[in-house]
């Protein structure tokens, strides 16, 4: 029988040798003991232990895969819809008639570029407001480049893009683009990166190995209102966050997210509107929305990673570590 | 107490998982999150927990990024990217080629080899963790190997010249 080697131990050393645990800041930065840990969690083990279902056989539900996945997916979202807390009682046939709705109208077609423009006011836990607009293009096709000006009481801070999984900078203050670095790839992630996207996925729900995914409840209340219009309130992560969507074509309206940080690293609650949302297509979605050279061709490209880096920590303050000496300007 | 034997055992080597793969301020939250459900589920706890452990850590972490993606997202994508490419400029003046053609794999072909790389555990191990036939995943860790390999060949391919660098104005710029 052929088997398969390991990695050999060329391969083993090299990956090792770029291990975070091994950088000095990590190993600084060793968070809390095992004894203290285990003191600090200890309240939260004196309630009952739930008991919880034994996950069903899956060998041949993943043996399944596109299909299984798609209904294993709605049926879970399905399965753990409740009544909302705060509007009527949703039969749930009536809730999973929603939410495949939704999922299906959420579905950008190819070639399309979705334009969103979210105003959004952070209420920090002291009570101090702040307000913030995210203007957005996003190609629906991959590897869904997208373009984003932020901007902060009404001031552009500055723009950054995905072009092809790479993110780069601009800042307008100085006319420059801040190229990042090649080995910088946008996660994964970011292909949730228009709002629809994201309600479709979150609509989803998950899809857990052996059952030990963390509880994901979903809400409805079909019986809303945003910003004094009818509106289908979702309620996900156990209340953490909700979107409204029109009744009509489900087109986001509103999100509330009570567990918002703020760049500076303030909780709050995050209260966001869309004056935009819309889907451009034919020649209304043209790439020059996406192009750095079509938006500013005269600018200055810096290629250097740690004015990227630097520049990074300037317009997002938490975001970036202490860079070391290595990121020093020689 | 079973459980607390369990943390004792196995704390390091948790935290140190999601110290790797997630933002340090996330780190505590799915360390808790993690063995809050083994607490919850300690009779579906294997005989040897680490892979367990791990998996419910992987989604616990999964789920904090899907939320915290609706957060990145408000305030700027370039902080979810900074996530992948957090310390970039101290590796590249130490083991960049490396770190740079470990980022350019796939995310598949780079968890298969950071959970045996980094996290010490054997291919059957790390199999548990992301829920496939061990068999399957030699074969993805043997392919991901080759990948990095021939990422790390291609690094010596000439490069192409780099434009002249501008030294942007690195003071007065509003913050």
């Amino acid at each position: 029988m052929k088997t398969v080697p390991d990695l050999d131990h060329e391969v083993l050393a090299l990956i090792r040798s770029v291990d975070p645990m091994l950088h000095p800041r990590v190993q600084t930065d060793g968070g809390l003991s095992t004894e203290a840990a285990l003191r600090l969690l200890a309240p939260k083990l004196n309630g009952p232990r739930k008991s919880q279902p034994r996950p069903r056989p899956r060998r041949a539900a993943v043996r399944l895969v596109v299909l299984a996945v798609a209904v294993g997916t709605t049926a879970f979202a399905v399965a753990n819809v409740l009544p909302s807390g705060t509007g009527s009682a949703v039969p749930t046939a009536q809730a999973e008639a929603m939410i495949v709705r939704a999922r299906a109208a959420l579905i950008d077609p190819p070639g399309a570029i979705v334009e969103e423009d979210s105003v959004t006011t952070f209420t920090a836990g002291d009570g101090t407001t702040s307000t913030s607009e995210v203007h957005q293009w996003t190609s629906t096709t991959a590897p869904y480049d997208t373009r984003q000006i932020m901007i902060e009481e009404g001031n552009v801070r500055y723009e950054s893009w995905v072009i092809n999984g790479r993110p780069d900078l601009y800042d307008p203050a100085t006319n420059t683009v801040y190229v990042a670095p090649a080995h910088v790839l946008a996660p994964g992630n970011l292909n949730l990166s228009t709002t629809r996207a994201e309600i479709r996925s979150l609509l989803n729900g998950h899809v857990c190995p052996d059952g030990s995914c963390s509880d994901t409840n979903i809400t409805v209340n079909p019986n809303a209102t945003a910003n004094d219009k009818p509106a289908i309130e979702f309620t996900f992560l156990n209340g953490e966050y909700s979107y409204w969507v029109s009744p009509s074509d489900y087109r986001p309206l509103q999100f509330e997210d009570r567990k918002a940080v703020s760049p500076n690293g303030m909780t709050g609650v995050a209260l966001g509107r869309y004056p935009i949302e819309r889907l451009l297509t034919g020649a209304a979605a043209s790439h020059d929305l996406l192009s750095l050279d079509a938006q500013h061709p005269g600018a200055t490209i810096d290629q250097s990673p740690c004015d990227y880096w630097a520049f990074m920590q300037r317009v997002i303050p938490n975001a970036v570590p202490a860079t070391g000496d290595a990121c020093a300007h020689g | 107490m079973r459980f607390e034997g369990l943390f004792r055992e196995h704390y390091p080597a948790v935290r140190a998982y999601a110290r790797r793969r997630a933002p340090s301020e996330a780190v505590d939250d799915i360390v808790s999150e993690t063995f809050l459900i083994l607490w919850r589920r300690l009779e579906d706890v294997p005989d040897f927990p680490l892979p367990w452990l791990l998996a419910v850590a992987r989604n616990v972490a999964g789920t904090q990024r899907r939320g915290s993606t609706r957060r990145n997202r408000l305030w700027a994508k370039a902080q979810a990217a900074h996530v992948e490419g957090r310390d970039a400029c101290e590796r590249e003046v130490d083991h960049g080629r490396v770190a740079a053609a470990l980022s350019r794999l796939s995310e598949r072909d780079r968890e298969a080899l950071t959970l045996v790389g980094w996290d010490g555990l054997t291919p059957a191990q790390a199999a548990a963790v992301i829920g496939q036939p061990p068999d399957r995943f030699r074969q993805r860790l043997h392919r991901a190997g080759l990948r990095l390999k021939a990422q790390l060949a291609a690094d010596h391919a000439p490069e192409e010249p780099t434009p002249p660098r501008h030294d942007p104005v690195s003071e007065g710029v509003p913050t």
